[in-house]
């Protein structure tokens, strides 16, 4: 079965410059991603999901640099546009976002309907004011938010997190994107609320037959919103496949230790697990393995030599020396 | 934003403490300094006799608390009382004196706030340029220069040496007379406009440029630092990030939204920096011979009049409320957290 691609990242290398150094965040990343699917990518905090998010966008921190790598959005160079045609012709109406802290992704001096009517006016050249409110309104009935006319008055203070998250969404698909990055957009909401934005989520994705990229620290989110799961660690690849395949069949260590620190209804553990140590220093080289030093089948070769991807079964790629070793 | 009357109420109230407080501290140090202002009111060549008169008329001679209780009474009454150096009445003195000042500050802010903000965003969006960096050195060491050296700097080689500008006064008294000018609300600039009268006008901002620059170089200097920093702060907020990853183009989120973010706290600044506009004020009217509250006030100084200071200063302390009240209800109209 051939399927449309519709964004097709190859070996990307992203680096911040940064006072005490160059922190290398993104260590060749390669992503495919096909019409109508949604992949979410998994990591600990500073492994480089964001980065990667905010490349696809072109709205990295002026401290970044692309140092290599390329990212095609249909035929799209994302990376060889201006600066100007990624704002009038990808931004918002190709690849839009949505970030992980609500409140913070509204200017508090400005109502939450001004952006959106912005947005809309800049993307659909609705001028007429009238029009343009009506659609407003309809993309914040379609968020399910109650009382569409009072939200779209409210400024960003008047409003909860997961109203706020809502709008958000509502802005960002508000000129019809294909593909939607959502950069944790559960992680500052409450558990109730968490699961009402991800089923919100699901649904938009069937009824505007949406591409998504989906981030998130929490193995067990992914598993419930993508059929594609790509664990990040220190900006490599570890593992990626059909979510069916990581869950029933973890190859990767980390991976492994992922999937036991999904805390679950019915299995009695006595306290929550995690995985104990950190992220390497990404500013120096790491000559191995990222995972290596908390990694508990370390060899020699794991700390010497950086593992290669090895295919382990249809779409399933695993990064780990152990696999070879089988 | 609705206007709170509490607020207003609240403003009020303080506004009349700080009047108090501000007339017993005035009252205070006017009479510890070891002055003899007598001396002046008996006139020269005034026998001891004369002297002593003087002291009696003027109240010297009763203990301090005495004389602020007449102070008051007389203020309750609208008497302001009588300039021990001109001897006239100082509340129309001062009246009369406000419209040069206040024309003179209003310039200069305006100047300020026109130059400043488009300065201090340039130099933030082209962070780390040579750009950047004159904007910075020139807003450092304008903040720094003294003000009266600057005056007499440019006082000396734009109007002494080229010849370019008038060096003092508010107008030429020979072009209102030829023309027949007459003041309506002392405000040279809008009195002109509108009688119509462009050789007015046209003086009148010849004669008013050199003092506002010199007295705008510092809050100028102050809202350009203000602006490039804050400029950088609400550039890293993620709302910036948001709008333009939804496509709103780059240059207007600038200037559409992260203007307004910036726009509140320069302003808020710049009415913290009236109070030193107000001494700046003091030595370019001096300097430019600008009949505004400023070169009253210091000739006042000089002479000791003590009752023309402390009128003086109560009408700085009220000034400096009124504007950083109309500051607050500015930041309240911009920002819609603020809640009065
Ligand atoms: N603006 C920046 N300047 C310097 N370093 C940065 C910047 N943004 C991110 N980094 C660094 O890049 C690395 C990857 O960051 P990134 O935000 O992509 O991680 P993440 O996986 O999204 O983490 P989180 O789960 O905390 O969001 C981290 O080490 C981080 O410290
Ligand atoms: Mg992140």
């Amino acid at each position: 079965m051939v399927r449309d691609i519709i964004l097709s990242i190859n070996d990307l290398h992203i680096d911040y410059y940064t006072p005490d150094g160059v922190i290398r965040a993104v260590r060749g990343v390669s992503i495919e991603l096909c019409k109508g699917e949604s992949l979410c990518i998994v990591g600990e905090s500073g492994s480089g999901k964001s980065t990667i998010g905010l490349a696809t966008i072109r709205a990295l921190p002026q401290n970044a640099v692309i140092t290599r790598g390329a990212i095609l959005y249909n035929d799209i160079d994302i990376l060889k546009l201006s600066e100007e045609e990624m704002s009038k012709r990808v931004r918002g109406k190709e690849i839009s976002i949505v970030f992980q802290d609500p409140a913070a992704m509204f200017n508090p001096l400005f109502t939450v309907g001004e952006i959106l009517l912005d947005v809309i006016a800049t993307h659909l050249g609705i001028r007429d004011r009238r029009k343009a409110y009506e659609y407003g309104i309809n993309m914040l009935k379609l968020v399910e938010l109650p009382d569409p006319e009072r939200v779209v008055n409210s400024y960003p203070h008047e409003l909860s997190g997961g109203m706020l998250q809502r709008v958000a969404i509502a802005v960002a698909l508000s000129a019809n994107p294909k593909l939607l990055i959502a950069d944790e957009p559960t992680t500052m909401l409450d558990v109730t609320i968490q699961a009402q934005i991800l089923d919100l989520l699901k649904r938009l994705r069937n009824e505007l037959s949406l591409s998504m990229i989906f981030i998130t620290h929490n193995l067990g989110v992914a598993a419930e919103v993508c059929n594609r799961i790509m664990v990040l660690y220190a900006g490599t690849l570890f593992e990626e496949g059909y979510t069916e395949d990581i869950l029933t069949n973890p190859i990767h260590p980390y991976t492994r230790r992922l999937l036991e620190c999904i805390p679950r209804a019915g299995r009695r553990v006595s306290r929550l697990k995690f995985i104990p140590g950190t992220l390497p220093d990404l500013r120096t080289p790491i000559p191995g393995c990222p995972f290596a030093p908390r990694c508990e089948y370390t060899t020699d070769i794991c700390r010497k030599t950086p593992p290669p991807i090895y295919e382990v079964g249809y779409k399933h790629k695993v990064s780990c020396h152990l696999y070879q070793k089988r | 934003m609705p206007i709170n009357r509490e607020y207003i109420v609240k403003r009020a109230i303080s506004l009349i403490f700080v009047v108090l407080g501000v007339i017993v501290i005035t009252f205070i140090i006017t009479r510890v300094i070891p002055a003899r202002p007598e001396l002046l009111w008996a006139g020269p060549h005034a026998t001891i006799e004369q002297i002593e008169r003087a002291r009696r008329e003027l109240h010297l001679d009763k203990p301090i608390h005495i004389q602020l209780w007449y102070y008051f009474t007389d203020l309750f009454t609208g008497n302001w009382g009588i300039s021990w150096r001109t001897r006239m009445p100082i509340l129309p003195s001062i009246l009369g004196a406000l419209p040069a000042t206040l024309e003179l500050v209003v310039f200069a802010f305006i100047l300020a706030i026109a130059i400043g903000i488009p300065l201090g965003i340039s130099a933030a969006i082209r962070r780390g340029s040579s750009v950047d960096n004159i904007i910075r050195i020139f807003s450092v060491s304008g903040a720094s220069t003294p003000v009266f050296w600057l005056a007499l700097l440019l006082q000396l080689v734009l109007c002494n040496w080229l010849g370019l500008l008038p060096a003092a006064k508010r107008v030429d008294e020979y072009i209102v007379l030829s023309t027949g000018f007459r003041p309506i609300t002392g405000f040279y600039i809008i009195d002109s406009l509108i009688q119509g009268n462009m050789l007015v006008f046209i003086d009148v901002v010849k004669r008013i440029f050199l003092p506002a620059i010199v007295l705008s170089l510092y809050p100028m200097c102050l809202s350009i630092r203000m602006t490039r920093a804050l400029t950088l702060e609400v550039l890293s907020e993620l709302h910036v990030r948001s709008s333009i990853a939804w496509g709103i183009p780059r240059n207007r989120v600038l200037y559409r939204y992260v203007l307004k973010n910036v726009l509140a706290p320069v302003i808020a600044s710049l009415g913290l920096s009236f109070g030193y506009t107000v001494v700046g004020a003091f030595m370019v009217e001096i300097i430019f011979v600008w009949p505004g509250i400023g070169y009253y006030t210091a000739m006042s100084l000089l002479s000791y009049d003590y009752p023309a200071i402390i009128g003086c200063i109560i009408f700085v302390a009220i000034l400096y409320s009124i504007i950083n009240t109309i500051v607050d209800l500015i930041h309240a109209i911009i920002d819609p957290r603020v809640k009065l």
